[in-house]
């Protein structure tokens, strides 16, 4: 799964000059827990269309008072958007294994915060807790459903919500397999 | 794997899960394991999963915020972090205040393939699998175990080459309290009994209850399957689906029934459908297993002899013998070789039970249906397992514990009368409730005016790739 980022944590300013250039896409994989220690600054109210003029980009509403958005958008591994795809959010869930702690993400559907994409790809998780995140992209066992990860490291992406927040994710590559259906 | 026991609760459905295997596969990426639990009773479900080391030592557990809804049902991803290096073999156990019923996919990312298999309501000291191969066919099988009580308990695994009386190796195990162990069968001591070429049946034995599961992950290009153990005991085993090409993916199906016995055993086959019955007969020694035709859809069968593109249900009976079986569905081309474009061979593999497994309620937590092509869509089949003929109502829910509103001419439930003895109400699909429908999840309560057994088959809409499991009983 590739993964390209812009910056995890933006200001409602550097939001708007981000998605004015959305079509810039960093090569440069951010994986959390790096991203645990980055300072945040809170979210102005901006009015979406503002920020937003295009319909191509998904509306990214201000947070509610100690809630966070996360947003990005996802698309196939020839850069087209894949629309209409359920997205879910994964917490990470310690295990005390025989070897030691590991994490694990877990998204429980009925539970998990969940959006779709739009045309274009994009998604947006708006009044979320904060939290550590995965991202699962499609319904949980449909092909090429799985949770983000770094294409080189197979780590899952985590993402650092802060309060008051709005977390661009970038884009994310979805990746079916060799034999998957067109 | 999974199963169900009652611990210590008033009301408790426990699902184990063995193994859930976290680690990355250098060629598929890592694993995924998703854990669905469905609410099938009238009272919301408060619920908890709770993971165990190979060793029995508890893990961790997962706790909702919120009960599952009366009739709801969710869908639980697990996946681990780390893609490299990280590695988790375990089990899990689902407790709930309210009867659960539970199915397990395991997955890798990069893998069409899926693995599923259903939950239990109990162990036993004696489990089954009529069929095991080691690296055979484009298959190899590993058999997970899990002690399902907080005791420690031994046991060994029995592999029986096919028509053979006397084990052809013998794979002891010892188990903590809550313990598991993953067996690969063509692994070297000490890790398996190191059968590369095996083609046959295993018997496991323990002292205390266990609970087992095959998992066949793809090798060799060939589909990956997963079934469940055989419960002791059995003389009567039912099949709720036998294909024979009805369909255009031209589904076919193979049957091995094992004699678990110490002595000869006289089976009965029947077939049913809604033209009649159609018997065959065999005598099996002990040990031995009976590979029950397979059912070529270019063929017309005999013995019996089945009406073309034969499309019911199938009842095993032995008079004497204790028998264990399974079923394994295919796509097969016209010419009766294996029918998918690609290299991966369509499998569906599930273990099938007998009277003690039916009942007149039964849940399917895994309901799917998609129009993507990657998505899946779930068919069921319910056999009538009474002894006249029943009425079946199947009711659709969605996630929240809600009907699925009807559409297009359907209704909800979907309503089969006057099901023959044996014989299937069948297909059971969301398509024939709500037609306008591209994308459902969710499960299904079927109700029978008689005693009934549950097959489900999920298929890819456009891939050679499917799985079977079974329904689960529950109490309303």
């Amino acid at each position: 799964m590739k993964y390209r980022a812009w910056k995890p944590f933006l200001t409602a300013g550097a939001v708007a000059v981000l998605l004015l250039v959305s079509a810039c896409r960093s090569a440069t994989p951010v994986v959390s827990p790096a991203l645990a220690t980055s300072p945040l600054s809170p979210v102005a109210t901006v009015s979406p269309t503002e920020v937003l003029p295009s319909p191509t980009h998904p509306i990214i509403p201000t947070p509610s008072p100690g809630l966070g958005v996360i947003y990005g958008r996802l698309v196939d591994e020839a850069g087209n958007p894949v629309p209409d795809c359920p997205m879910f959010l994964g917490i990470i869930w310690t295990l005390q294994t025989e070897a030691g702690p590991e994490d694990v993400l877990v998204a429980d559907v009925a539970q998990a915060p969940s959006t779709r994409t739009n045309e274009q790809g994009y998604f947006v998780f708006a009044d979320v807790e904060p939290n550590t995140y995965g991202i699962h992209y499609g319904r949980p066992a449909d092909i090429g459903a799985a949770f983000a990860r770094d294409e080189d490291t197979q780590n899952a992406l985590l993402f650092d919500l802060a309060p008051d927040s709005v977390l661009d994710v970038g884009e994310i590559v979805r990746r079916l397999p060799p034999n998957a259906g067109p | 794997m999974k199963k169900l026991a009652v611990l210590g609760l008033a009301v408790a459905t426990l699902v184990s899960l063995v193994p859930i295997v976290l680690a990355q596969d250098a060629a598929d990426g890592p694993w995924n394991t998703l854990i669905i639990v469905a609410c099938p009773g009238s009272s919301p479900c408060t619920y908890s999963i709770t993971a165990y080391n190979g060793d029995g030592s508890e893990a961790g557990t997962y706790t909702p915020t919120s009960a599952l809804s009366a009739h709801g049902s969710t869908e639980i991803a697990i996946s681990a972090v780390v893609g490299s290096g990280g590695a988790w073999n375990g089990s899990a156990i689902v407790s709930s205040d309210n009867e659960v019923a539970a199915t397990a996919v395991m997955y890798v990312d990069n893998s069409i393939d899926r693995e599923i298999y259903s939950s239990y309501t109990g162990g036993a000291t004696e489990a089954y699998f009529a069929t095991t191969l080691g690296h055979i066919w484009g298959q190899n099988h590993v058999i997970a175990i899990q002690n399902i009580t907080s005791s420690p308990v031994t046991g060994n695994i029995y592999y029986y080459a096919a028509g053979e009386t006397t084990p052809t190796a013998t794979f002891p195990f010892s188990l903590n309290g809550y313990g598991s162990i993953a067996v690969d069968t063509s692994a070297s001591a000490p890790d398996g009994p190191g059968l590369t070429g095996f083609s046959g049946s295993t018997k496991i034995t323990a002292s205390g209850d266990i609970v087992a599961a095959i998992h066949g992950p793809n090798y060799s290009g060939q589909d990956a399957v997963a079934f469940e153990h055989s419960l002791p005991g059995n003389t009567k085993l039912y099949f709720p689906t036998a294909l024979g090409g009805p369909y255009s993916a031209q589904l076919a199906t193979f049957f091995a029934i094992q004699n678990v016995g110490d002595s000869d055993t006289n089976l009965t086959a029947t077939f049913a459908d809604a033209s009649g019955t159609y018997v065959t007969t065999t005598v099996l020694g002990p040990g031995a297993k009976w590979n029950l035709f397979p059912m070529y859809p270019d063929r017309v069968q005999t013995n019996p002899t089945l009406p073309e593109k034969f499309s019911g249900a199938l009842t095993v009976e032995s008079d004497s013998q204790p028998i264990a079986g399974v079923s394994n569905q295919k796509a097969m081309n016209a010419a009766g070789a294996y029918g998918c474009a690609s290299t991966q061979h369509q499998m569906m593999e599930y273990t099938a039970q007998g009277p003690a497994a039916s009942a007149q309620n039964q849940v399917v937590p895994f309901v799917r249906y998609s129009t993507d092509t990657n998505g899946w869509t779930t068919y069921i089949a319910v056999q009538n397992v009474d002894t006249s003929p029943i009425d079946v109502s199947a009711y659709f829910y969605n996630e929240d514990g809600t009907l699925l509103t009807p559409a297009g001419g359907g209704t909800n439930p979907l309503v089969f009368t006057n099901v023959s003895v044996g014989g299937k109400a069948s297909p059971i699909w969301v398509n024939a409730v709500n037609d306008t429908l591209s994308e459902w999840s969710g499960s299904v309560i079927i109700e029978g005016t008689g005693l009934m057994q549950v097959a489900v088959t999920n298929k890819q809409v456009n891939n050679c790739n499917a799985a079977s499991v079974l329904g689960q009983a529950f109490t309303p």
